[in-house]
């Protein structure tokens, strides 16, 4: 299984899991996911200072340009 | 279970806005998984020629970081459902639905005005923000990051 699909995997499960609201399963997947994931160039943000900014958004934006494409 | 056909059989005076989160979110979602398509719950814009998808859980701004972006001239891909492929030379994001949904507090924030129509996402009300056609990539595009908004699962 690649990155990319180790992850949708995961996300396969949040979509059937809306239904029987597994959120805590889900996220407890999401986290081996994102160990599985690592070649898939995951980067983990945190929360945002504040809804919308725009600092934190400059600071997103620089960083996704400082690294090469990749997957 | 194929999902051949979706049937929508709505009460009378139902909400078509309500309908369509619907059908485009969770049921869109679920039909390309059956289809075989890996799908992300997420956001994604155009960065430098790549694909970034933006996760996370609901309510942790990934709409929002998405029209941030597409204020600094990255257009938009997708809206809470990232469809993808594979091909040869990697994975691709398929475009989506060409509306972004947003909070008031957000459509505020970018000067937007408040006016479209308006629907109960599981976590807040939003509302829908039509993209003009330069705003919005309608074709795939090379998948080159994702990104994940909001706190380490700890469970």
């Amino acid at each position: 299984m690649s990155p990319v699909e180790a992850v949708a995997a995961v996300e396969r499960q949040w979509f059937f899991g809306q239904a029987a609201r597994g959120l805590g399963l889900r996220e407890m997947q999401f986290r081996v996911a994102l160990d599985l994931a690592s070649g898939l160039q995951v980067m983990h943000l945190g929360h945002p200072p504040s809804l919308g900014s725009e600092a934190w958004t400059d600071a997103v934006l620089a960083a996704l340009r400082a690294l090469p494409p990749h997957v | 279970m194929s999902c051949a056909r979706i049937t929508v059989a709505p009460h009378a005076g139902a909400d078509r806005w309500k309908l369509a989160n619907l059908l485009l979110g969770a049921v869109t979602g679920v039909t390309l998984m059956q289809r075989s398509v890996p799908t992300l719950h997420g956001c994604a814009v155009e960065v430098d020629g790549s694909a970034v998808v933006m996760c996370g859980p609901s309510g942790a701004g990934k709409s929002t970081l998405a029209m941030l972006l597409h204020r600094r001239g990255c257009r938009i891909l997708d809206d809470n459902i990232v469809p993808l492929r594979r091909t040869p030379a990697g994975w691709e994001a398929l475009p989506g639905s060409g509306f972004l949904r947003l909070t008031k507090e957000t459509m505020t924030l970018v000067r937007q005005s408040v006016g479209g129509p308006a629907f109960a996402s599981p976590s807040v009300l939003k509302h829908v923000h039509v993209l003009d056609d330069d705003a919005r990539l309608a074709s795939p595009l090379r998948l080159g990051r994702v990104l994940w908004i909001g706190p380490v699962p700890t469970c």
